[in-house]
């Protein structure tokens, strides 16, 4: 069992100026393995900053409150600790990184986040089988990572990560958005099999309801101006894509 | 040497290749590493020719900081000797090229790559004139640096002839800078005598590492120092394996892996 906490967290980022705004602004939040929670707010709510800070960008600076993963705060951990303490993110814009092939790139993560390089065999078998799995072709191994991939392709191979380093806590920011209806259900499976397999936790950002008809959450929160205002159960994402967010606005 | 590199070019040696290689039907391409100094090489039969040239300071390549990691001596007042081989002098190289193509339909590429660290300084002149028509150049020279105070310094000329109509040449160099200490200066040069050609291009980009490509990997789980080699590697993999030469591939790899 895995719990990620998110308490009063606050945060700021830095602009190109150096200059900070403050975007956060007390969002608590405690995510339990094995729990879908998914986040709704409108653009620019701070959903995204949520996401990255969790995961340790260093562009977010925590100014108050804390993030806490089975027992301990991670806030001062880099990055990489992070994710070798069992969190994962699917951003909302996958990087390209040119030069840095698919395959070289998974297996290094997945020997970083295990503590051992996975036995070779074992390896191209797994790999092979969650790319059928996700419909990705095989030839995207060999592949600089996400260069040229289009939109649904990058979401799904972020998918791929996910199934392939096996964290115990997921922050999927948006990844259903830019997804056709098949390429929909595909990632969605993706993440449901990684629900029944690890029993990961999992904090859904997303925009739309289409989503939570395959993964079901057991958690909505409605984000609004750096806090989360609401809480409740998948009613709630109902009603948010028929009234919008006018309700929390005055 | 050292004093030649920071004043500009002097009287290093010249080293002329004539290359007339006899098999004008083969359709392979002939290599030759080129060495430091003065070259000047006339291209006389309609050919592919790869020139490479490689700049690597082997020593580890992986320091993180910008301080001066020279000054700090670990010698216990023993021999000279001691203290340079801890501290070894910086790499001072300095290659000026020039190739004249001076039949039809020569294919030339010229490929450089390095690694600078330290206060290692390193100067690459090419200067490839299209003499004839039908002539093929690519110019690429990348690499990376770190360290305290390296340098690299650039420059490209190309020059087509008014005889070169149907010359196809492009040149560009890029430069990853890994921390804020080393500076590069990078002048690429195109003249062009007649207006009947198919292309003529140059670029030219020196940039840092990209905090974005950092923080996807190392969310990842990899660690700065992995995530920095991956990044190193692939911003220079392409030309070390267009090159193709076992002993600067090698060289490459132990230095960035190491
Ligand atoms: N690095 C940054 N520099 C400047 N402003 C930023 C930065 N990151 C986020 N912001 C600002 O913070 C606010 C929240 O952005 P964020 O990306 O978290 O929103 P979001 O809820 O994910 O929106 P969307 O639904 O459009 O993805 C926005 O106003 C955004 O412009
Ligand atoms: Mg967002």
């Amino acid at each position: 069992m895995s719990k990620l906490e998110i308490k009063d967290l606050e945060v700021e980022v830095e602009k190109p100026d150096a200059s900070r705004i403050r975007i956060l602004k007390g969002v608590t939040l405690t995510v339990n393995s094995g729990e879908v929670h998914t986040v709704m707010g409108p653009n620019g709510s701070g959903k995204s900053t949520l996401a990255y800070t969790i995961a340790g960008h260093p562009a977010y600076y925590v100014t108050g409150g804390e993030i806490i993963m089975d027992g301990q705060p991670i806030q001062e951990l880099k990055a990489d600790q992070r994710a070798r303490a069992g969190l994962f993110l699917a951003m909302q814009y996958p990087v390209e990184i040119p030069g840095v092939s698919v395959s070289n790139f998974l297996r290094s993560a997945k020997s970083a986040v295990s503590g051992e390089a996975p036995p070779l065999r074992q390896w191209i078998k797994d790999l092979d089988q969650a790319m059928q799995n996700l419909k990705i072709a095989k030839e995207f191994t060999e592949r600089p990572i996400n260069l040229g991939f289009s939109g649904g392709e990058k979401k799904r191979a972020e998918i791929l990560q996910l199934e392939i380093l096996q964290p115990k806590i997921a922050v999927l920011d948006e990844t259903d958005s830019g997804l056709d209806v098949d390429a929909l259900k595909v990632v969605s499976e993706g993440v449901n099999r990684a629900l029944a397999n690890t029993h990961l936790g999992l904090l859904l950002v997303t925009h739309y309801t289409r989503i939570l008809r395959y993964i079901k959450p057991n958690f909505v929160h409605v984000f609004l101006d750096g806090r989360i205002v609401e809480s409740g159960g998948s009613e709630l994402a109902e009603r948010l894509e028929e009234r919008g967010y006018q309700d929390y606005r005055n | 040497m050292t004093n030649s590199f920071l004043s500009g070019p002097a009287a290093a040696q010249t080293l002329p290749i004539v290359v007339t290689s006899p098999s004008l039907l083969d359709d392979e391409t002939k290599k030759f590493q080129l060495e430091p100094g003065v070259q000047k090489i006339h291209l006389t039969q309609p050919e592919k020719v790869l020139f490479y040239l490689g700049i690597i300071n082997s020593k580890a390549f992986n320091a993180v900081t910008t301080s001066n990691s020279g000054v700090s001596s670990k010698t216990s007042g023993t021999s000279a000797t001691a203290i340079s081989d801890t501290h070894p002098a910086p790499l001072v190289t300095e290659y000026k090229i020039e190739i004249h193509l001076d039949h039809p339909d020569i294919d030339l590429q010229l490929l450089g790559v390095y690694l600078l660290k330290d206060r290692d300084h390193a100067r690459i002149e090419t200067t490839v004139i299209h003499n004839a028509p039908s002539c093929k150049s690519r110019i690429s020279v990348k690499g990376a640096l770190e360290g305290s105070s390296s340098q690299f310094y650039w420059s490209g000329d190309v020059f087509i002839g008014e005889r070169a109509i149907g010359t196809d040449t492009y040149e560009e160099n890029r430069n990853l800078l890994l921390n804020l200490g080393p500076k590069v200066t990078s002048i690429p040069n195109l003249e062009i005598l007649t207006g009947d050609i198919i292309a003529a291009g140059h670029a030219s980009a020196t940039g840092q590492l990209n905090e974005e490509h950092i923080f996807y990997l190392m969310s990842r789980g990899l660690d700065y120092q992995s995530v920095r080699k991956m990044v190193i590697s692939g911003f220079l993999n392409d030309q070390v394996e267009a090159i193709g030469s076992p002993a600067i591939t090698d060289k490459f790899k132990e230095t960035i892996y190491e």
